[in-house]
């Protein structure tokens, strides 16, 4: 990765940012949650041009919430940037 | 700082509320706004989600939430909870307070003496010593006097070098040290005697031993180890009370003594058979006879005479040969008439102290190798 790519990709407060692992996804840049339901999370990123992140899956608990980071717990089936 | 003090508020007090009503995202991101933070947030269904908040933030979510959501406080967790709980349970309260204040009341009476390091004084000798300066279980602790024990302690037992008399929670603490030299009756105190044989007695150790033989019938010792019971016969010189006590280490010393020696004191009460045989004169002067001294002047004694004899003769015997406290417990007296003689079987159950001191002579038997 050169290094412009990289001092975007750690300054660029406007993308979403996503951190999967096998039973966690951590979002950052997050604007506010759009959707949620039991088995789908929707949140927004950026303030002018917005984007849209969905989680599918199933038994989620949003573990922590705030200061632009969710944290949610549960199986995981997909990602989904709009 | 802010951080630290929001996390300290939510574990100090936080609540499990369950938030009713459509669109729970618009309520979160209201909450997030507000900087209300919810933890473990589960979606139950479209209209019914559940997750922790701290308590101090419930009224401001309520307000966020208007009439639009229904939040209902289910559960809680937390110390400030417990104790806003507690508060409302007095009778818990007072027995928690009451527990408190017998363990704490407790805590201040001595529960257990432990003794340790003693090698010729025995334990119950110090423990005797510790009650006698107010020391024992039971007491309250804040009244012991710690160095008028202590004082006491090397007075009753100067052979004592060193004292170490602390406590441990309910526990006291009696470590010992002893001197090896012999301790004299004039260093010893005046309480002394109970440990120390006072006088010209002091410097004696020595055994029990029988003085004649007979079956033990009681004893009772006051020092010393017991080698006979009741109900044994004992040769004259046997050992009834040795005066050589075996010890028991309690510490890992490796020249550690295996006994010491004391001055055996005790009452032996045993049942001693005696066989002693009388004589007295068959024929007695007849004081109705001529009074010329022939033979016609004697008779031959009856029975109730020579009886009488012989019973005179018994007490002289008794009062020469027997100790004051002996006792006849049975008695049986048998006639044989022979030429000029009676002679008179006399058999005495005596019941007596046979105990008799006899001194050991420490280091002898290494000497004689």
């Amino acid at each position: 990765m050169k290094l412009l790519d990289e001092v975007i990709y750690d300054f660029d407060f406007t993308m979403p940012r996503v951190i999967a692992t096998g039973r966690l996804v951590i979002f950052e840049n997050m604007s506010e949650i759009v959707m949620i339901s039991e088995s789908a999370i929707t949140v927004s990123s950026g303030v002018r041009s917005k984007r849209f992140t969905t989680v599918t899956g199933e038994n989620f608990v949003i573990k922590e919430i705030g200061e632009g980071r969710l944290v949610i717990e549960g199986t995981i089936r997909s990602v989904e940037f709009l | 700082m802010r951080e630290q003090s929001a996390a300290w508020s939510f574990y100090s007090h936080r609540l499990c509320v369950r938030i009713e009503g459509f669109r729970a995202d618009r309520l979160l991101n209201r909450a997030c706004e507000a900087g209300i933070k919810i933890h473990d947030l589960k979606i139950l269904s479209d209209t019914e989600a559940e997750g922790w908040i701290a308590a101090a933030d419930l009224k401001k979510l309520r307000t966020i939430g208007k009439s639009a959501y229904r939040i209902t406080v289910i559960s809680g967790k937390g110390p400030r909870h417990r104790a806003v709980q507690l508060a409302g349970k007095p009778v818990t309260v007072v027995g928690i307070l009451a527990a408190c204040m017998i363990v704490a009341v407790q805590s201040l009476f001595v529960a257990s003496i432990r003794i340790d390091g003693y090698q010729a004084i025995p334990e119950d000798s110090l423990r005797l010593c510790l009650e006698q300066s107010g020391i024992y279980e039971g007491v309250y602790r804040p009244s012991i006097d710690w160095e008028q024990a202590r004082e006491n302690l090397r007075t009753t037992f100067p052979q004592i070098t060193w004292i170490q008399l602390a406590y441990d929670g309910r526990t006291v603490l009696l470590n010992v040290a002893e001197s090896s030299r012999r301790i004299l009756s004039q260093e010893a105190g005046p309480d002394s005697n109970l440990f120390i044989p006072s006088g010209e007695q002091e410097q004696i150790y020595c055994d029990i031993v029988a003085d004649c033989s007979g079956y033990v019938e009681k004893i009772s010792i006051l020092w010393g180890v017991p080698q006979v019971e009741a109900g044994d016969y004992v040769e004259e010189g046997a050992v009834l009370i040795s005066g050589t006590v075996p010890m028991e280490p309690t510490t890992f010393e490796e020249d550690w003594p295996v006994e010491y020696y004391v001055r055996a004191q005790g009452e032996i009460t045993a049942l001693v058979p005696y066989r002693i045989t009388f004589n007295q004169e068959r024929y007695i002067q007849d004081t109705a006879g001529t009074g010329e001294n022939t033979l016609a002047d004697y008779r031959e004694k009856t029975e109730e005479e020579a009886l009488a004899t012989v019973k005179q003769q018994i007490r002289l015997w008794i009062k020469e040969n027997l100790p004051e406290n002996a006792e006849i417990v049975n008695e049986s007296l048998n006639f044989s008439r022979k030429n000029n003689i009676i002679e008179s079987g006399v058999t005495l159950e005596v019941r007596r102290q046979i105990g008799i001191e006899k001194e050991i002579v420490v280091g002898q038997k290494n000497s004689d190798n």
